[in-house]
């Protein structure tokens, strides 16, 4: 039986968030100097994704919003104001992001292991 | 030396990369994509809720409607129901009221009707797409006086001959005549002669259909906002029909119109979610000459929110106010007056206008 992948939208409409949180984590964790620094900087990276995902819940968009709102200049605010006012908070976008970053922090693990094994 | 440029090299590249998935999350819009607007298709199939509570602790959805003189009812609508939408008109038709839609009614006049519970008891359907009146259903009426019974209205066919053509009201104890033409049916309301039991029918009845139909027609302004018909600016105006009637008190301007105001709550410069609308008529007739409704005064429709999957809309409604605009998610009238056309022994006149208050929230999803 072929599984209808169409009717998964909401799975596959957190992709994104899982290969961001995955490219950027190697990313990062690559260009630390040690072992323990990209697992450091990997781990930073997943929180720092989370905590933007976070931040469009709406009980915290809200307050967050009207704040900006009056710092920001109209260019920038028209920039980064939509991410809030548009976009929504995804418990599926917070999965993807953990599962992504996860694996990002595995990857770099096992290469670093692999590493060590050959010297 | 080395390993300190070394060093110096690897946290700017850190720190470049960092500020890069930032700001991409940022400016990724919260994963909407200007380019995602451009080919949208409704559904063909929606279920719709109309009524419920409002966001933030703000209450139920409350319809206030008011014919001074006559009768003055609030009810807190929660209903579902299903349309069938052309997918290339944009145009929705109602299928069904569901089972378990309720109101809570409250008739404040004339008073010796009481209040009532109405519940959805059996699905009322509407077949052929696009009738005025459904072939099937059944609502309870629980009077909220003491010592009054259950009332049981249902579309039936007492004389086996056409499915659908007759209201049945099964009462204790039972009405000397429980089946009515539909004609018949309505005008219980406005008969003098009718029992409180048949007022009571009627009204229930009455006050679904309206609330249905007042949905139904909120929702007809989402062609508008979903392919963004401002074209750069902020409001549209649009004439309304020809008035070609003779009764008196049609509309003092022919033809009258509506403007339809944009307000950009989310403040990111373009028509969507978060936003809210002003719907203003001034003499706005829809109807024929003999059969029509003249609108007056305003509609605000607050917290667009829309979902889209693969082009297809999978969400509409009015629900939650963009964060910060300190408005309240959902439908609300702004005294709007509504004159209809009533037609008794051939003779073509209008009711006495109708204003509707109160806010509600509604979904199509």
């Amino acid at each position: 039986m072929i599984p209808d992948l169409s009717a998964q939208a909401g799975i596959f409409g957190s992709a994104p968030s899982f290969f961001y949180t995955l490219a950027l984590g190697l990313l990062i964790g690559s260009c630390a100097s040690s072992t323990a620094g990209a697992r450091f900087h990997c781990l930073l990276w997943i929180a720092v994704a989370l905590c933007l995902e976070l931040v469009q819940h709406r009980l915290i968009a809200e307050p967050l919003v009207a704040w900006l709102r009056e710092r920001l200049s109209e260019p920038i605010w028209e920039l980064v104001g939509p991410y809030w006012t548009r976009g929504t908070f995804d418990r599926l976008d917070l999965l993807a992001s953990i599962i992504g970053g996860s694996i990002a922090l595995l990857i770099l693990t096992y290469r670093s292991g692999e590493k060590n094994h050959e010297k | 030396m080395k390993n300190n440029a070394s060093r110096g090299l690897r946290n700017l590249a850190l720190t470049c990369l960092y500020l890069l998935g930032f700001l991409g999350i940022l400016a990724s819009g919260g994963g909407d994509d200007e380019d995602e607007f451009d080919d949208l298709i409704i559904s063909s199939i929606y279920s719709f809720r109309i009524g419920g509570p409002l966001e933030g602790g703000a209450g139920n959805s409350v319809i206030d409607i008011d014919r001074p003189g006559e009768f003055s009812l609030s009810t807190e609508p929660d209903l579902q129901g299903t349309v069938i939408c052309d997918q290339n008109t944009e145009i929705c038709e109602l299928q069904t009221v569901d089972v378990g839609s309720m109101f809570i009614t409250d008739l404040t006049v004339p008073a010796f009707l009481g209040n009532v519970n109405i519940l959805v008891e059996d699905m009322w359907i509407y077949n052929p797409i696009g009738s005025d009146r459904p072939n099937t259903g059944v609502i309870r009426i629980d009077p909220q006086a003491d010592g009054l019974a259950d009332i049981l209205v249902g579309v039936t066919d007492c004389d086996a001959n056409s499915p659908g053509a007759e209201v049945q009201v099964i009462a204790v104890p039972a009405l000397p005549n429980d089946c009515y033409s539909w004609d018949e049916f309505e005008n219980l309301a406005d008969n003098p002669g009718s029992s409180l039991v048949e007022l009571q029918a009627s009204f229930s009845w009455a006050a679904v259909s309206f609330i249905v139909d007042q949905g139904l027609d909120a929702g007809e302004v989402f062609p508008f906002i979903v392919d963004d018909l401002f074209a750069g600016g902020t409001s549209i105006f649009d004439s309304c029909e020809m008035f070609s009637g003779t009764w008196a008190g049609g509309p003092a301007v022919n033809p009258g119109g509506f403007t339809f105001d944009w307000l950009d709550d989310s403040g990111d410069n373009r028509v969507g979610p978060g936003d809210s609308f002003r719907q203003t008529f001034a003499d706005c007739w829809f109807g024929d000459s003999i059969d029509g409704t003249l609108l007056n005064g305003g509609i605000d429709y607050v917290g667009y929110t829309q979902v889209i999957q693969n082009e297809l809309l999978t969400r509409l409604g009015f629900e939650i106010a963009a964060p910060g605009s300190g408005k309240i998610g959902g439908v609300s009238f702004d005294s709007l007056v509504l004159t209809e056309t009533i037609k008794a022994n051939d003779i073509i006149t209008t009711e006495p206008p109708l204003t509707l208050t109160g806010r509600y929230l509604i979904v199509f999803f």
